[in-house]
């Protein structure tokens, strides 16, 4: 037994590495406001980062690869909702040409916050995240993505919005 | 700007008519399996065929082969006289050409029962317009093509994404043992590119 935990270790330690110290890609959900007002327009952002040389999918992808899934656990009427894509990079193998990303690729999507939406309370968006990512071997990766913005009278603008835009492949975000 | 639609339409006209189209007959082709034993298309004129284009390392091909469902339903299809056929293009150096001993180990500790076929060369993938490991064609007992594309409507590496799913091969195979036309001839196949 103790044995078998020894062999283990260096497993463990492999996992970690490739999981939790080095991501190949992380996602993260962002917003335009900082705070929200009850009934509030807002446009969320999923941030997909990929390591060097690794590049996420367009939807549709193309030729192979795989778009983004995207299932809100919270609040479930952005379920339907429809997600922006910023415009693609056309990425060529022997098998094909694929459409999509890499360094960094923001997905945009409205949302409103309930019109009884209590003030001095937050307002939770949660959704469950699979992306592919291929170098020249494809990896998925899955996460659980959550924001919370706190509800006031007067909304927030998040002042770090334009550039966050540009840098996810908006280029001609304004100021 | 008219122009540019026109050339537009030209080239996709062209891209169509590369690889293999619905409906028509399927690519004739003679491969060796991993044990060297060779299958021709041809020999199985009279039978229902499924290509299965695979990747054994590939996320999306091991979601299917992890949970058994590949097997399940290569099991399923023989049952009932149909002849499936996996064939790996992946060329040699790339992602899922293994040597015939690694192939064996495989197969056998994933319990496959069906042939894999070796095309390293890529020139049978290409004849079919093989993108994605996986991706489908089902040939029926005339030779004609009639299905090609992705597996299912679950673009996904996640197992459970298996439950539920519409498994478009099942169902092309169900409509030709019913006498039924195929539902869906064509699906956008998805997954890993084939490593040609």
């Amino acid at each position: 037994m103790k044995f078998r935990m020894y062999l283990m270790l260096p497993l463990l330690l492999a996992g970690l590495t490739a999981q939790g110290l080095e991501p190949l890609s992380r996602a993260r959900l962002l917003a335009d406001r900082s705070a929200v007002t009850p009934g509030g327009q807002e446009t969320l952002g999923l941030q997909l980062v990929m390591a060097p040389g690794w590049h996420t999918y367009a939807d549709p992808p193309g030729d192979s690869g795989m778009a983004p899934r995207i299932n809100f656990k919270q609040p479930s009427d952005l379920r339907d909702a429809s997600w922006r894509f910023p415009p693609p990079h056309a990425f060529r193998d022997a098998a094909g040409v694929t459409y999509g990303y890499e360094n960094v690729a923001l997905l945009l999507i409205d949302a409103r916050v309930p019109p009884d939406a209590p003030v001095g309370g937050n307002w939770t968006v949660r959704a469950d995240v699979e992306w592919l990512i291929c170098r020249e071997l494809c990896r998925p990766m899955f996460a659980t993505v959550e924001l919370e913005l706190p509800v006031r009278d007067r909304e927030v603008l998040f002042p770090n919005w334009t550039p966050l835009l540009r840098r996810g492949g908006w280029p001609a975000a304004r100021e | 700007m008219h122009k540019a639609k026109m050339w537009l339409g030209i080239v996709a006209v062209m891209l169509l008519g590369f690889g293999a189209r619905a409906e028509k007959q399927a690519p004739g082709f003679e491969l060796p399996d991993v044990q060297g034993k060779t299958y021709k298309l041809a020999d199985n004129l009279g039978k229902i065929v499924v290509l299965e284009w695979t990747n054994y390392d590939c996320p999306f091909v091991k979601k299917f082969y992890t949970a058994g469902a590949m097997q399940e339903l290569q099991r399923e299809a023989v049952a009932r006289g149909v002849v499936w056929l996996s064939i790996c293009s992946s060329a040699p150096g790339k992602q899922g050409h293994f040597e015939r001993d690694e192939w064996l180990r495989r197969m056998q500790s994933a319990k496959v029962a069906v042939p894999v076929l070796l095309d390293p060369d890529g020139k049978v993938g290409r004849a079919y317009g093989a993108k994605t490991t996986p991706h489908m064609f089902v040939i029926d007992a005339e030779g004609r093509l009639v299905y090609q594309g992705g597996i299912d409507d679950q673009p996904s590496a996640r197992a459970q994404s298996l439950e539920g799913a519409r498994n478009y091969v099942r169902e092309a195979l169900q409509a030709l043992w019913d006498g039924q036309p195929v539902p869906l001839a064509e699906a956008k196949p998805y997954g890993c590119s084939v490593k040609y």
